[in-house]
């Protein structure tokens, strides 16, 4: 099947300094940076408010986002990771990279690394929640903000990555 | 109130509607997806060495918008101050960074970036996204097992690096800018020895970067140190903000006091205390913010007054006068005579404070007529206004003087004195829509 390539990503500081600037504007109309776990967490949340409201009411960190008579979707973060979503699948499609794949490295077969995605997601999921950010949330918009815990966030977070990389290397390489 | 003030409204501006969070939700994605970080290959790179697109990305994204940042406190529009920094907890910031970096070389994403990979069809970030469905389950589930780590391991509060390295904001600003600098010198130096070239198979024609980026090295290095240069040069970064405002609006206020059109004549402050709001019975709240040294205050103040400083009013204090919830209550500052009373005045309405009024003639008006009963009494001018309390006391009774309130009967004859008119000052405050409560 014959299709278009898909076109070149930027230029890494580029991107980055468009990223800041939209950080920057994020901070300039609404007070507050950008997210992404955050919103992921409220709609889990959500979904779990249908199914057990009281389990919900009773679990102190649930009930923070979703208890009695709060509605857990009620907050930027989760229109905001809609956003992201959109803007994502928008630019894909205008480069050509809306596709339907597997990306992984050269020698991980296509349902290891569907597992490996689901195992890695999983442990950042609780990490991200642990911390009260991920990299969007915390890292970014808070060490745009000069916040000591996001800077100590960000370190641990390329230690972390670094620790493991080598053991790893054969995911990737 | 000055008319000036209204175009130079105080970001941030809390817009948090719909429509604000999912275009900047949206330009975060397409941003992220242009950056090649829908593409675990292109992410994971970062931790193989071969591709230091991650730190390049971030770091950039970091500088850009702290100058941003630096450029609007400094100029006097954003009031840093009033932006949402996460507060710190070192203890989770550890360990849950740590835990992060790990997922990250395992699964390829984060949470933001896989929900980018998701929605540009690549199923791996499906997987993935649904692992941190999976996994915020989990901690919502289990967390509470390890709360008082949570809650309490290293926690805080809002604390910048300004304030633990004890620098000015745009002084470790410029330190940022130059540390980035040197990580990215690190990172070509990386990409060059371990990075080779088009680093997964079927990388997209094209490849990254060819060696073509010397020129904009050069550039880059050349905007690093203007930037260092420009932080290091703005003293009112970084929460500056108001006094940088004062500034710029001292034409406009210089205007304002001279017209004397904010300065309530001590009578028309009498009526306020008894609720009285251009001789007719009124509804508001009342705020005596009284910005004289300890000595004044403590051998006589009005009653229902409030001690403050300049300095207080300058930060935290001043900003919360100028929130949305007292933007119906009227302010009226007190000085000895009027020139620390008409500082704080700039300073609330630099924070952008609504109804706010001077003591005509400040404390030693109030008592040459409340307490002498001298009704042709005007404000000191010139060289006799020293701002310091001219009348002794034989004891600091603070508010327990009468004449602290005077009584109605005393207020009414004094009103009905003609020796004594004035020109009413004071607005009535317009019933205002309630501040959309309830963040988070």
């Amino acid at each position: 099947m014959k299709r278009p390539g898909p076109g070149r990503y930027w230029n890494p500081y580029v991107g980055g300094a468009v990223l800041g600037t939209v950080l920057f504007v994020s901070f300039l109309l609404t007070g507050h940076g950008l997210g992404a776990s955050g919103g992921v967490a409220r709609v889990v949340v959500a979904a779990q408010k249908v199914v057990a409201p009281d389990h919900v009411d009773r679990t102190a960190l649930l009930a923070e986002l979703g208890g009695g008579t709060r509605d857990p979707l009620d907050a930027w973060v989760v229109v905001g990771i809609l956003g992201v979503a959109l803007g994502g699948a928008a630019s894909g499609l205008l480069a050509g990279r809306w596709r339907l794949e597997t990306f992984r490295g050269p020698r991980v077969a296509v349902r290891t690394r569907w597992l490996l995605a689901l195992a890695g997601g999983t442990v950042m999921g609780f990490a991200a929640r642990l911390a009260r950010g991920c990299t969007s949330g915390q890292a970014l918009t808070g060490g745009a903000t000069l916040a000591v815990g996001s800077w100590v966030f960000m370190f641990a977070v390329f230690a972390g990555g670094y620790l493991v990389a080598w053991p790893l290397r054969r995911l990737w390489k | 109130m000055p008319l000036a003030l209204v175009p130079l409204a105080l970001a941030p501006l809390h817009l948090d509607g719909a429509l604000v969070p999912l275009l900047l939700g949206a330009a975060f994605g397409a941003t992220l997806e242009r950056s090649g970080f829908g593409d675990a290959r292109r992410l994971a790179a970062q931790f193989t060495l071969t591709e230091m697109r991650v730190l390049k990305v971030m770091f950039t994204a970091i500088v850009t918008c702290l100058l941003w940042i630096t450029l609007a406190t400094t100029a006097g529009w954003m009031d840093f101050g009033a932006l949402a920094v996460n507060p710190t907890y070192l203890g989770t910031a550890v360990v849950g960074g740590l835990l992060l970096g790990m997922g990250f070389v395992v699964g390829g994403y984060c949470p933001g970036t896989s929900i980018v990979s998701a929605a540009t069809g690549k199923v791996d970030g499906m997987f993935f996204l649904g692992g941190v469905g999976a996994g915020v389950f989990l901690f919502g589930e289990a967390g509470g097992a390890f709360r008082t780590f949570y809650d309490t391991a290293g926690a805080l509060g809002r604390v910048t690096l300004p304030d633990v390295l004890g620098l000015p904001f745009g002084v470790v600003v410029a330190l940022v800018v130059l540390m980035a600098a040197g990580m990215f010198a690190g990172a070509e130096a990386i990409e060059r020895r371990f990075g080779p070239g088009p680093a997964p198979a079927d990388a997209r024609p094209g490849g990254p970067r060819p060696a073509r980026s010397g020129g904009l090295a050069r550039a880059g290095a050349l905007a690093a140190l203007v930037a260092v240069l420009v932080a290091f040069a703005s003293p009112a970064a970084g929460g500056g903000a108001v006094a940088a405002r004062v500034g710029l609006l001292r034409p406009a206020h210089d205007a304002t006091l001279a017209s004397r059109s904010v300065h309530a004549d001590p009578v028309e402050v009498a009526g306020l205390l008894h609720r009285e709001l251009g001789g007719k019975p009124a509804r508001f709240d009342l705020v005596l913010l009284d910005v004289r040294d300890p000595s004044s205050w403590n051998r006589f103040h009005l009653e229902d007054a409030r001690s403050t400083t300049l300095d207080r009013l300058r930060g935290d204090e001043g900003r919360a006068w100028a929130d949305p919830r007292h933007a119906t209550s009227i302010k009226v500052v007190l000085g000895d005579d009027e020139a620390r009373a008409e500082e704080a005045w700039r300073l609330l309405a630099a924070h952008g404070a609504k109804h706010v009024y001077v003591l005509a003639g400040g404390v030693n008006l109030w008592l040459d007529v409340f307490r002498d009963g001298r009704m042709d009494a005007a404000p000191a001018r010139g060289a006799a206004a020293t701002d310091t309390l001219r009348h002794a006391f034989p004891a600091s009774l603070g508010a327990r003087w009468p004449f602290a309130r005077p009584d109605e009967a005393t207020y009414r004859r004094i009103l009905a004195t003609k020796a004594r008119a004035f020109a009413p000052r004071v607005k009535p405050v317009t019933k205002s829509v309630a501040a959309s409560g309830g963040c988070g």
